[in-house]
């Protein structure tokens, strides 16, 4: 048996409890094929959506979509079920660009439907927050919601991609990412590699080049700060599985003990990947730069299995063995070739996943790093839309940042509407997260005009632009800022902790009490609202706000108490 | 799939039947028991994989490159041999039961740690809640205090999955540290209850506004934390058991002046204030000997260990605390009994050894078996299901009822599973 067919390969099931049946054809070594159905093994992917019986047939259960996985011996197949909660049509929303083309299809195919368009002031803090990691200020969000150019969004947008705190933002992204931390590049390497990734970010160096620079660097970290790429990944073995995690989707890990049950990566693809780094050699200088890693290459050097000692030839993951080698060339610059050729299809979807889960909430894939056959998109079409125009427009950065926020699906408001309450793939609305550590952090600060401080650090300094997951805040670690010693994307769960340091830890109160707190240059509401929920108060909610700080007897109190609940208040902790 | 696995275990159905039948004991019966107990559980996490053949099933006639670098050596219970680095352990042999007969399979650490916690082999789609969180939601907090506590953080898989993040374990820290309290316990200095109060009514009213958003059961989650965060500070009893410096020196000193000791000293002080669940780790993967295995052993984990452990067994036993208080310690999955070329081993679930003591499980005692070289079970196998199933009808819990997913969708506590047999005497 070589392949398997799943017919239909996708289909819509109307309403829950509707019935459909999928047949397997199996293909033969000598060419023949014949029906399996019987034979083959089924499982849905995500078992609240359909449920499938042994003999294949499909029952829908709940409206959105899965995979269903077939398992024959050795080989695999997967049928895409999308399960409709009812046929009547439903209202979508009018398309910005071609993402909303995808998202309204499968939104009408699925019969969800799309929340009402956000307003200006969600949409400010919104893109804020996902753009540079800040809320605005109470003049930028005056400035914004005053404005009547109806262009205003895009230039919006425009100048966010070019302020400074953009570049920290993104390099603090890609330092959880890259395992930027002291525990791997000692006291200085941090600081280089973020100032370095800053510089990144600044330039808006293409994406491409980007992961060229990381995969080709040689030399010291502290001269050459993408060095610091490698010190994390000690053999071959361990470069191999996180640069295709990180830069191809792929999780090959289970490949370095045995061959995936499940899909086609072997141990030879593990261990041909292995091969592209076997020439890094690192030294430890000696002397006042004792701490800095250098790689240097040696050029001979072969892949050799640390368990068989079998030597293996550089190989593409799912690809050609690389046979024209001579004792000159940086394999690391033939493997970089590949996967940043426009044609290569993991490269360019990777990254555009990653960043459709950053603005929307959820990867079109998800987990971000497990691209497999049996773990397939969402929403392919766009998925497959998205990379080539990122491709096309040269893996320009902002290019792709400013497609995704212009879209009508990334611009909905989060409120629900009947029917799609319970969505959680399909993009009917914008989903709610809770900010993150750093972002949390600075936005109080930004509140309360009380910046924080943090050990050895220059005054002033945001928690965004940290270099190392080691400077000391409890602030951050209770709200889950990331140890960086693995690859994996944030999660965020609610705990005791975090409220009780809410309330009656230091960061809040002290900073509400500071003599250099807003409240102390001025009391007004106003002014409290936009600083925190980047929005004016409506009637109910001053007046609300007043009689709580008549009753509070002195009014230094009462300003207190109500900056306390705004930055307390569900909308200012969650980027909705 | 989420599928009942009671129909694969024709042979265990028969065990079980016969030895509860044979006692004239029901589930029911224990279930009930369990309930009128209202136990606690102190789980002793050793997170990486704890070799069996280093531990608690020596292989003292295997080659050396499988019975390693370790002896056996005798305990205070005739015919009970355990590894010469745990002494103190060895000391209280007839407090606790020995089960070398645990299989899983799961290699992975991620997904084992999450097989062995939730009861379930992962899902991408749905997160199944953590043994302690299904505690805090069936049997709720005493005195004020948290249910479930993690000593000194949680790691992935400790949390409340689809069951929400009211259940998650509240975060003690590291009790080693000098001068060692919970963090934000006490209100600020100018802040009184009316002035909470006052922040509250505003808190509310705001949130009400945005309560259309609110279906997530993450916000649902944050809301009851701040409920039970007042409680907690309104509660005397919880500072007092917070409070690790009012133990004894000499107290501290047997437990042993590190993390896991000072940690499971805590876990006592906690459960004896009303605590359900608590977890005491070292770290986030420390017993993963793939390199070094036997210094890295002796020289820092069965030490640490060994002390931590007898000294909570001696501790609970004089207290009269060890008849409600059931303690376990366990990893994720076993070693390799082929000690590897970096005097490693590497993960092994085939087979492995956990200790279980106290709520009614009777000390001294060998349960479960592997063959002469600890590769593979040979007597009494036990899955993670069953420990979980056993931990659930110990606490009272039903761990055939069913939950609700947020989308609807029943799920039970744990995948099938049955009682251990033999486990309660």
């Amino acid at each position: 048996m070589v392949a398997l067919s799943v017919y239909p390969s996708s289909s819509v099931l109307f309403g829950k409890e509707a019935k459909g049946r999928l047949l397997v054809t199996a293909r033969y070594s000598d060419g023949s094929e014949s029906d399996v159905t019987q034979l083959v093994k089924f499982q849905a992917n995500d078992d609240s959506i359909a449920s499938v019986d042994p003999y294949g047939v499909v029952t829908g259960l709940d409206g959105g979509e899965t995979a269903i996985v077939v398992r024959g011996p050795g080989v695999t197949g997967v049928a895409i079920i999308d399960v409709a909660r009812d046929s009547r049509p439903v209202r979508v929303f009018q398309a910005n660009n071609f993402i909303d083309r995808y998202v309204i299809e499968k939104l009408e195919r699925l019969h969800i439907p799309a929340s009402e368009p956000a307003d200006d002031a969600t949409f400010l803090r919104r893109v804020f927050l996902d753009i540079i990691g800040i809320i605005p200020t109470s003049n930028e969000a005056r400035q914004f919601l005053n404005d009547r150019d109806p262009d205003k969004r895009a230039k919006l947008v425009e100048s966010l991609l070019h302020r400074p705190e953009y570049a920290d933002f993104w390099a603090l992204y890609w330092g959880d990412h890259l395992n930027n931390t002291k525990q791997l590049l000692y006291n200085k390497g941090p600081y280089t590699f973020t100032i370095w990734l800053n510089q990144v970010f600044r330039n808006n160096v293409p994406y491409d080049q980007f992961a060229r620079m990381l995969l080709t660097s040689t030399g010291n970290t502290y001269d050459a700060p993408e060095v610091s790429f490698y010190p994390e990944m000690k053999k071959e073995l361990d470069r191999a599985s996180t640069t295709t995690q990180l830069f191809l989707g792929v999780s090959i890990e289970c490949a370095r003990c045995h061959n995936h049950p499940l899909e086609h990566w072997t141990r030879d693809d593990f261990n041909g990947m292995a091969a592209f780094f076997s020439q890094i050699k690192f030294k430890e200088p000696s002397g006042p730069r004792n701490n800095e890693k250098s790689l240097y290459l040696d050029f001979k050097r072969q892949f050799q299995h640390p368990d068989t000692k079998q030597v293996y030839l550089p190989k593409f993951l799912n690809g050609p063995v690389v046979t024209v080698l001579d004792d000159s060339t940086d394999r690391r610059t033939l493997l970089a070739d590949w996967m940043t050729s426009p044609q290569n299809p993991y490269f360019a979807r990777t990254l555009v996943n990653r960043m459709w889960r950053h603005f929307m909430g959820r990867g079109l894939v998800e987990p971000v790093d497990d691209f497999r056959a049996t773990n397939p998109p969402t929403n392919s079409p766009l998925l497959d839309a998205l990379a080539k125009d990122f491709v096309e427009h040269g893996y320009d950065l902002h290019h792709l940042i400013r497609r995704i926020t212009s879209s009508a699906a990334y611009q909905l408001s989060s409120i629900p509407i009947e029917g799609n309450k319970s969505d959680k793939m399909a993009y009917s609305r914008y989903y709610t997260r809770r900010l993150t550590a750093e972002q949390m952090l600075d936005s109080i600060v930004s509140s309360t005009g009380v910046p924080e401080r943090f050990r050895s650090q220059y005054p002033g300094t945001r928690a965004s632009q940290l270099a190392e997951p080691e400077i000391e805040s409890y602030f951050l670690d209770v709200f889950d800022r990331p140890s960086r010693q693995l690859i994996c994307e944030r999660k965020q769960p609610p705990t005791l902790n975090q409220a009780l340091h809410l309330i009656s830890g230091d960061t809040i109160q002290k900073k509400i009490t500071d003599a250099r707190s807003i409240l102390a240059a001025t009391r007004n509401i106003d002014e409290m609202y936009l600083r925190t929920l980047s929005r004016y108060p409506d009637d109910e909610e001053r007046s609300m706000a007043e009689r709580a700080i008549a009753k509070a007897g002195d009014p230094s109190r009462g300003y207190e108490d109500l900056l306390w609940a705004l930055l307390n208040s569900k909308e200012f902790l969650y980027n909705h | 799939m989420i599928s009942n696995r009671t129909s694969l275990f024709g042979r265990r159905d028969f065990l079980r039947i016969g030895s509860l039948g044979a006692l004239g004991i029901s589930l029911d019966g224990l279930l009930r028991a369990g309930a009128q107990r209202d136990i606690s559980c102190i789980l002793l996490w050793q997170s990486g994989g704890c070799g069996h053949l280093d531990t608690f099933d020596l292989k003292p006639d295997a080659p050396k490159e499988i019975r390693g670098e370790f002896k056996p050596i005798s305990t205070n219970v005739p015919g009970i041999q355990i590894c010469e680095h745990l002494p103190f352990t060895a000391k209280q042999a007839d407090k606790f039961t020995i089960l070398r007969s645990m299989k899983s399979r799961e290699n992975n650490h991620e997904r084992a740690i999450n097989y062995l916690l939730t009861g379930y082999l992962p899902l991408p789609t749905l997160e199944f809640p953590s043994v302690g969180s299904v505690i805090s939601k069936e049997l709720g907090s005493r005195n004020g205090l948290p249910p479930y506590v993690a000593v000194p953080n949680t790691f992935p898989s400790y949390g409340a999955g689809y069951l929400g993040g009211s259940y998650n374990p509240f975060i003690a820290g590291d009790p080693n540290v000098s001068g060692y309290q919970a963090r934000d316990l006490t209100l600020p200095a100018d802040v009184d209850w009316t002035r909470v109060g006052n922040r509250n009514f505003l808190l509310k009213q705001m949130d009400a506004k945005f309560r259309a958003i609110e279906a997530s059961t993450d916000m649902a989650a944050m809301d009851s934390f701040y409920q039970k965060a007042y409680d907690l500070l309104k509660s005397p009893a919880a500072r007092k058991a917070f409070d690790i410096g009012a133990e004894p020196e000499s107290l501290r000193e047997r437990y042993g002046r590190t993390p896991v000791g000072q940690g499971a000293l805590l876990a006592r002080r906690l459960v004896e204030s009303g605590v359900r669940f608590v977890t005491v780790a070292k770290g986030w993967l420390n017993y993963d000997t793939h390199g070094d295995n036997f210094n890295t052993m002796k020289k820092a984990l069965l030490p640490e260990f060994d002390r931590a452990f007898a000294g909570l067994l001696e501790d609970l036993h004089e207290r009269g605390m060890l008849d409600t208080t059931l303690v376990i310690a366990m990893g994720e999955f076993g070693r390799t009994p082929k000690v590897n070329e970096a005097a490693g081993r590497d993960h092994h679930s085939k087979a492995w050894s956990i200790a279980l003591a106290g709520a009614g499980i009777p000390g001294g005692r060998v349960l479960g078996a592997t063959d002469k070289n600890g590769v593979q079970v040979t007597d009494l196998p036990v899955e993670p299901e069953d420990l979980l199933f056993t931990i659930y009808t110990l606490f009272g819990v039903d761990p055939a009822r069913e939950y609700q997913t947020p989308i609807g969708r029943p799920v039970k506590p744990v995948n099938g599973g049955h009682l251990i047999p033999g486990l309660l005497g």
